[in-house]
């Protein structure tokens, strides 16, 4: 018995010693440590935190299994490094929020998706949206980017609820996403009569002249007919042109049926889009516009259009 | 002077006495690991010998194994901890064969069958030798290793990631890329164990004729 108890005070007794060395080489290299984990984030923390100085790496559980790592920058906020997967490839981001709760920070650091559709969520048209919203707002999808945008927005909202169930902030779920307007860019320029416009040549459907304005209607076959867009019926799209007779410039382009794909061709019936029909000249052999980027197909539809009209004149 | 150098060879823990292999075969894949994995084994190896062997009059026999591992344990945690901090670039390499230093047979074979026998100034020698047969050993395994499959040996300060040399002995087109998988560690292994053991015989032929 005795020995037992000896034996049992001695294996003790080593074992204490092994943890007091243990916990004093810790307390040495465990801000070494720290530094060099959160070395690699520190300058994208320091963007979202300008007035912090001390990040350190917090342990975290998360059930979505979305969240990589959870930093506090000290009295400024937290940032959550989240990857998700994105429509082809892993996107990850970096989100921070205030200590008031806000978001004010949101950095996409990797992303392979499609260029000019899920690469969006990459961009400040995105980030605007995020930034500034509250731990409990929800937040919209991109329209022409559901894909990429939902999966970022799944990420965010896994970092919106462990921020809120570390500060104890109730979110009811109610809140209901402001819609993204879309964001319509040019880009390259096309010339109504060239070589990208001459195949699959539009069709006129019917001509009215009132006065010196010669109204158009015209069926140019878009994206939904040239490339497989895998719609069940394709159908051209069908534009009104109208043109002064008189200055043989065009006077408007319109839509009168839009038949290419939701939220990317309808970038194209805008006024960014086709008020740059206004005022060209039919004689000006060189007479271009921008397409809009993302919506190549359709924009040279509506070119096909006028080229069209220009021919039968 | 010649019975260490000998020792060393012929009564390597790794090719002489088959201690500590499955690190060897695992992290032999370039000098760096090898030398960053046998100065950390060195280390622990003198410092758990010279510490068995001060309290080898105080610890009961009945629980000398637990306790030896205890010691161990708290080096290797110790050094591993170490350097996460200072050289990340030998943590990120060698990953989980640091902490797995914990069950590298050649320390507790050696707490057991010398340090717990002998004085503290023994044990630390004998931790040193060993230390050095095993480092030989992966370093050995490693060159052999590094230079078949990629072509270049290499060394890269664990301190600061900065290059120190970095010499092309073999045009990349003759290069063996096996020699860094499993398959080229065992047969390195083999081979230089082979030889090893061929070297001994031969020493052990002599003596017996001498003896004669």
């Amino acid at each position: 018995m005795k020995k037992a108890l000896y034996l049992a005070a001695f294996l003790a007794l080593t074992s204490a010693l092994a943890g007091a060395v243990l916990a004093g080489v810790n307390s040495l290299t465990a801000p070494i440590i720290n530094d060099r984990a959160i070395a690699a984030v520190k300058a994208t923390l320091q963007e979202f935190f300008p007035q912090a100085d001390e990040f350190s790496e917090l342990d975290f559980e998360d059930e979505t299994g979305l969240i990589v790592n959870v930093y506090e920058a000290k009295d400024a906020g937290y940032a959550y490094n989240v990857k998700v997967q994105g429509y082809k490839d892993v996107i990850t981001f970096v989100v921070a929020f205030s200590e008031d709760a806000k978001i004010v920070g949101f950095k996409v650091t990797f992303i392979n998706d499609t260029p000019g559709i899920g690469s969006r969520v990459g961009e400040d048209e995105f980030s605007n949206v995020v930034v500034g919203k509250g731990s409990t707002d929800a937040i919209a999808t991109l329209s022409g980017a559901t894909v990429s945008s939902s999966s970022v927005v799944k990420g965010i909202n896994a970092a919106k609820a462990h921020f809120n169930a570390m500060k104890g902030i109730k979110d009811d779920g109610t809140s209901v996403p402001d819609p993204v307007e879309p964001v319509i860019n040019l880009g390259e320029p096309v010339v109504i009569v060239s070589d990208a416009t001459s195949t699959s040549p539009a069709e006129i459907l019917e001509k009215t002249t009132d006065g010196n304005i010669t109204t158009y209607r015209v069926s140019a076959k878009g994206y939904a007919m040239l490339e497989d867009d895998h719609s069940e019926d394709p159908k051209p799209n069908v534009y009104v042109i109208k043109i002064d007779d008189t200055a043989n410039t065009v006077v408007s382009v319109a839509y009168e049926t839009f038949s290419d794909t939701k939220n990317i061709g309808d970038k194209t019936n805008s006024d960014t889009f086709l008020k740059q029909f206004e005022g060209l000249s039919l004689s000006d052999a060189e007479a271009s516009v921008d397409v809009v980027t993302g919506a190549t197909y359709t924009s040279i539809s509506a070119a096909r259009a006028l080229r069209a009209v220009i021919e039968s004149r | 002077m010649k019975k260490f150098f000998t020792g060393l060879i012929l009564d390597n823990p790794v090719f002489g006495l088959f201690l500590g292999i499955c690190s060897t075969l695992a992290i032999t894949i370039n000098l760096n690991n090898a030398l960053g994995m046998g100065i950390s084994v060195i280390l622990i190896l003198i410092a758990s010998n010279v510490i068995i062997s001060a309290i080898r009059k105080i610890t009961p026999d009945e629980i000398r194994i637990p306790v030896y591992i205890v010691v161990i344990a708290t080096l290797v945690k110790a050094v591993e901890l170490l350097i996460k901090a200072y050289a990340p670039a030998i943590d990120v390499a060698l990953g989980v064969f640091i902490p797995l230093i914990v069950v590298n047979c050649i320390i507790l074979g050696r707490a057991e069958a010398f340090a717990s026998k002998n004085g503290i100034l023994a044990s630390a020698w004998d931790g040193f030798t060993m230390g050095l047969g095993y480092i030989i050993g992966l370093v050995a395994m490693s060159l052999i290793r590094e230079i078949l499959a990629t072509g270049i040996v290499e060394m890269v300060n664990p301190f600061n990631d900065a290059l120190i040399f970095s010499i092309r002995l073999v045009p990349a087109e003759f290069s063996i890329s096996m020699f860094s998988q499993p398959v080229g560690a065992f047969l390195t292994f083999a081979v230089l164990a082979a030889g090893v053991a061929a070297v001994r015989d031969k020493v052990e032929a002599q003596t017996k004729k001498e003896a004669k």
